[in-house]
């Protein structure tokens, strides 16, 4: 497998009552909460430890798209990668993902990710992503709309990247006279694409259809719930008459190790909680607005979650046992992701080190145990065989929708 | 007696359900959807009142290209030739006074009278309409009821919606927010409505706290023959509030 070290950026410093006195973190969430002198400090802090990753020989780094919201700092996580193209030698570079569904003009992503391909030599990995309900309020976007601009967005990236410009461009909610992107991405035919999703059935079996790496969220869900969509994803691609490459599956998991099982629990614990009950809060109107999934499609969420979502984390018992995370010494977060491996047949690893507001030096020591410790054990689990003629992780030509 | 059946409508298939005879009444719902309520009920004494579902609602896997009031209003001009109105009056409440008022800017020839309650549809300053995708169904009771505790309140506004209506619920969820998402409103509506020239009631719920009563103005500032009635006792919906006071107001200027 290989292993993309992921970063929220999340803003630590909410006040201590946060829980007490706000609904969400997100949408209205007042930004006289942000200090910008602490973020000065905050933002250079995580490019660190993202450039630590790459030092650390980690196969990528990933950075993500949020708006308005205490939750992840990255608006643009286009400019995140740009930081990170000059500062890093090999990592690749995941946008995970852009959200192609707010922006009316596309062609926009699809320039700001052909030009850091080509400034990073091709080291650029395409995440294309719907967005959270939340951003639907944030960039006002109208929800019922949100899987059509998605699909139409991606297939107007996807041609603008590889076939010949100009040419015309007339969709329902895109229409571009002349579509004719310099730069050309430096992968041939695009830059691998991978596709997040929390277990819908029409992006499941979209992403299936055109052979991308399926990224399994919600990242903070029970084992078994994410273990089901991994296996969704996996039955999806036999139904389309071929194997899912381990590659293709991508799973995002909050990781900390520490020198012992108890201590890491010890550390980890505190900074958990504030992701958990401050950067979590959220309205259910604000990550469910209406259409951001079909009816049927969410009446299919809804009962899965009552079967398999707590609709509150309370104890550590309870997230230990469910599986949310993979806490504790090397030894122990070696063999977990082992058998998760095993079970799900995972082969891109996406690790989130930086829990809430977990300080830097703890992130850094767990980062440094975890590569030297865990990360070479993963390295022979869960290989593909070399695919004839076809780039890793997806970058295979898109099969007409 | 009330009669419900699904007729094609320029090639949509639409649900509507009318009871009553007399004059023709047709009531453009809001977006809770397409529900029999007590108002409606109130008005059958002395109208057929016309409750047709609006493109989507039921089914908002048809909701098509449907994205804006205009593209209802050719829906409605359908209507009118499947249902063989002739002058009809048009009642909107909510979202569907909004599409009603566009109407009647564009088609007054082919309406009796015009009544507008809580509508939405303008703009006006300092006064936007409250979130109603963005509020919690807790957030939204009091802004939309007069008595925000009532079991009225907590039938029409759920913490979640019972079983069987969970699927029509989201669906029409779906369908309001197509047409009414963040901004209920077209800024060119005001100055068109100059043209709606046919009498018309604005009926207004006192303590609509969704759609503020200087809306009820400034329609009525807009409209060329429009008298405003504010309801007391009643939020977003005084067809479910106060039933029979909004049945008597509407009767009265109908004459």
């Amino acid at each position: 497998m290989r292993v993309y070290m992921f970063h929220l950026m999340p803003w630590p410093h909410l006040p201590a009552d946060f829980a007490q006195t706000h609904d969400t973190a997100w949408v209205v969430c007042e930004n006289a909460l942000y200090d910008a002198e602490r973020g000065h400090e905050v933002y250079n802090r995580y490019l660190d430890e993202l450039e630590l990753a790459d030092q650390l020989g980690f196969d990528g780094v990933c950075v993500n798209e949020h708006h308005q919201n205490a939750y992840g700092l990255m608006p643009s996580p286009n400019i995140m990668a740009a930081c990170l193209a000059r500062r890093t030698t090999r990592a690749k570079l995941v946008i995970l993902g852009n959200v192609l569904t707010l922006y009316d003009h596309p062609l926009r992503v699809a320039e700001e990710i052909a030009m850091l391909d080509v400034i990073s030599g091709g080291r650029v990995v395409s995440g294309q992503v719907v967005g959270t309900g939340n951003e639907f309020f944030s960039y006002n976007v109208n929800p019922t709309y949100a899987r059509e601009r998605f699909y139409e967005a991606h297939e107007l990236i996807v041609k603008a990247w590889t076939e010949p410009g100009p040419f015309p461009w007339e969709g329902t909610h895109y229409r571009f006279r002349y579509v004719n992107v310099w730069p050309r991405p430096f992968q041939k035919p695009h830059p691998p694409i991978w596709i997040p999703g929390s277990g819908s059935r029409e992006t499941i079996d979209w992403v299936a259809k055109k052979r991308f790496t399926y990224m399994v969220l919600p990242t903070l869900a029970p084992y078994a719930l994410r273990a089901a969509t991994a296996e969704a994803f996996r039955a999806a691609c036999e139904r389309e008459g071929y194997t899912a490459r381990h590659e293709q599956i991508g799973w995002g998991i909050g990781v900390y190790v520490a020198e012992s099982d108890a201590r890491a629990v010890q550390e980890y614990e505190p900074h958990f909680w504030y992701y958990a009950k401050n950067l979590l809060r959220n309205r259910e109107t604000f990550n469910s607005p209406p259409g951001h999934s079909s009816v049927q499609s969410t009446l299919g969420v809804l009962a899965a979650r009552r079967k398999g979502r707590p609709g509150n984390f309370n104890s550590w018992e309870e997230i230990q046992k469910g599986g949310f995370v993979v806490v504790g010494s090397p030894a122990t977060v070696r063999d977990r992701l082992t058998e998760i491996a095993t079970h799900t047949g995972l082969g891109t690893l996406i690790p989130n080190f930086s829990v809430g507001n977990v300080p830097h030096h703890l992130t850094r020591k767990s980062v440094e145990l975890f590569a030297r410790e865990v990360m070479p054990h993963l390295r022979g689990v869960n290989v593909d065989p070399p695919a004839d003629g076809v780039a890793r992780a997806g970058a295979r030509a898109p099969v007409p929708a | 007696m009330m009669t419900e059946s699904v007729q094609d409508v320029g090639g949509r298939a639409t649900r509507i359900v009318r009871s009553g005879r007399g004059r023709p009444l047709l009531w453009l719902h809001d977006t809770t959807g397409n529900r029999w309520t007590q108002g409606h009920e109130a008005l059958v004494r002395r109208h057929e009142v016309i409750a047709p579902s609006l493109p989507g609602f039921d089914d908002s896997t048809t909701l098509g290209q449907i994205d804006r009031t205009e593209d209802v209003g050719f829906w409605l001009l359908d209507l009118w030739d499947a249902l063989g109105l002739e002058r009809p009056v048009l009642l909107g409440c909510g979202l569907g006074g909004w599409i009603a008022a566009d109407f009647a800017a564009r088609y007054p020839e082919r309406l009796g009278r015009l009544v507008l309650v809580d509508a939405y549809g303008l703009q006006v300053d300092g006064a936007l309409a409250a979130d109603e995708f963005a509020l919690t169904p807790p957030m939204l009771r009091p802004l939309v009821f007069a008595e925000p505790e009532a079991s009225l309140a907590r039938e029409w506004v759920p913490d979640a919606q019972p079983p069987e209506r969970v699927e029509s619920a989201l669906h029409a969820r779906v369908a309001a927010a197509r047409l009414a998402w963040q901004f209920p409103y077209c800024p060119k509506l005001r100055g068109r409505l100059a043209r709606a020239k046919v009498p018309a009631l604005i009926l207004w719920g006192a303590q609509d706290r969704l759609v503020p009563t200087a809306h009820a103005h400034a329609y009525a500032a807009s409209l060329p023959d429009a008298r405003v009635v504010v309801l007391p006792g009643a939020g977003h919906y005084p067809w479910l509030e106060t039933p029979d006071r909004f049945a008597d107001e509407v009767e009265r200027f109908l004459g």
